[in-house]
């Protein structure tokens, strides 16, 4: 059962919350004297140097990249002993490659010299007949 | 003091030089509508009174960032109400209440303000709307008391026109329930 007491609509005609008197007239002054002043930021002069600070920056920090790498270079050398195809083997054969040599050119040398050495003997029996 | 329309005074605001004056002229605008919109969330006139000046200073100190995207009054309402729910949950905390009790807590407050002279059926009202969920109570103290558009809802409480629509519905049955319950 509704009644007209208890109806939303009559209820909003009256409003049973109130408020000291002069609140309303004085909460503008009231709550502007509790703010604090903003700090005033003064507007800075840009010079010739604070245009240049970038690539200055930039040029400071391409410069200690190369400190860096020739700092690295430095404390670890590269290996100069090591062998630049790594599997080559270093092996001195200067000898054994010589002995062989030798032996070729004896070996060719028999050869002609027998070819020859038949040629001879068959003309001088083919003369004594 | 001259008033100026929202454009003129959110230029002025960001002017160091006219900033305090525009901030004065604010104030005097939505001050009293910002009041009974935390008094009626918080109920008692000191509460009330320390989340407006804490409203307004945060509103002073962010007025820099503030780039009128959207309406003064929506940031305002939007800080206003942060103030509000932040200082509900701390005082339930402070007091070791839970969220079943805050209703009986907050009523024993309001009994206890020398600005509230409802009769028993005020005090209803207050109880049947501090029954309410958190997202209901703001809807209905921004649609029964202050009487504001649904797209103003919106954009202050993030959410959409048909879910408040359908919020403030349910919330009126609620409160409609509890009014005729014991008649």
């Amino acid at each position: 059962m509704k009644t007209e007491q208890n109806d939303l609509e009559h209820l909003k005609e009256t409003n049973p919350f109130f408020v000291p008197a002069g609140y309303m007239e004085g909460m503008t002054s009231r709550i502007m004297g509790t703010l604090p002043e903003k700090p005033r930021m003064k507007a800075r002069k840009v010079t010739t140097f604070d245009k240049f600070k970038p690539w200055l920056y930039m040029a400071a920090a391409f410069a200690g990249v190369v400190l860096l790498f020739k700092a690295f270079v430095t404390i670890f050398p590269s290996n100069n002993n090591t062998a630049k195809e790594p599997l080559q083997v270093n092996v001195d054969d200067s000898e054994s490659v010589s002995t062989a040599r030798v032996d070729e050119n004896k070996e060719y040398l028999d050869y002609i010299e027998g070819q020859y050495s038949d040629n001879i003997i068959s003309e001088e029996i083919a003369d004594a007949e | 003091m001259q008033l100026n329309t929202e454009d003129e005074l959110i230029q002025q605001l960001h002017d160091p030089e006219k900033q305090r004056d525009a901030f004065a002229q604010v104030v005097n605008l939505y001050g009293e509508k910002l009041y009974w919109q935390i008094r009626k969330l918080v109920l008692t006139h000191d509460d009330a009174d320390d989340l407006l000046q804490n409203t307004f200073m945060k509103a002073w100190t962010n007025i820099d960032y503030f780039r009128g995207d959207a309406k003064l009054s929506t940031w305002l309402y939007k800080i206003a109400i942060n103030e509000c729910i932040t200082f509900l949950n701390r005082q339930r905390s402070k007091n070791s209440i839970s969220l079943d009790d805050a209703d009986v807590f907050m009523l024993e407050r309001l009994r206890g303000d020398s600005y509230f002279d409802g009769d028993e059926a005020q005090m209803k009202l207050q109880e049947a709307v501090l029954r309410l969920p958190e997202k209901q109570r703001l809807v209905f103290n921004m649609k029964y008391y202050d009487d504001m558009k649904y797209e103003e809802m919106s954009d202050i409480l993030g959410t959409s026109v048909g879910a408040l629509k359908t919020s403030y519905h349910i919330a009126v049955k609620k409160v409609e329930a509890f009014l005729t319950k014991d008649v």
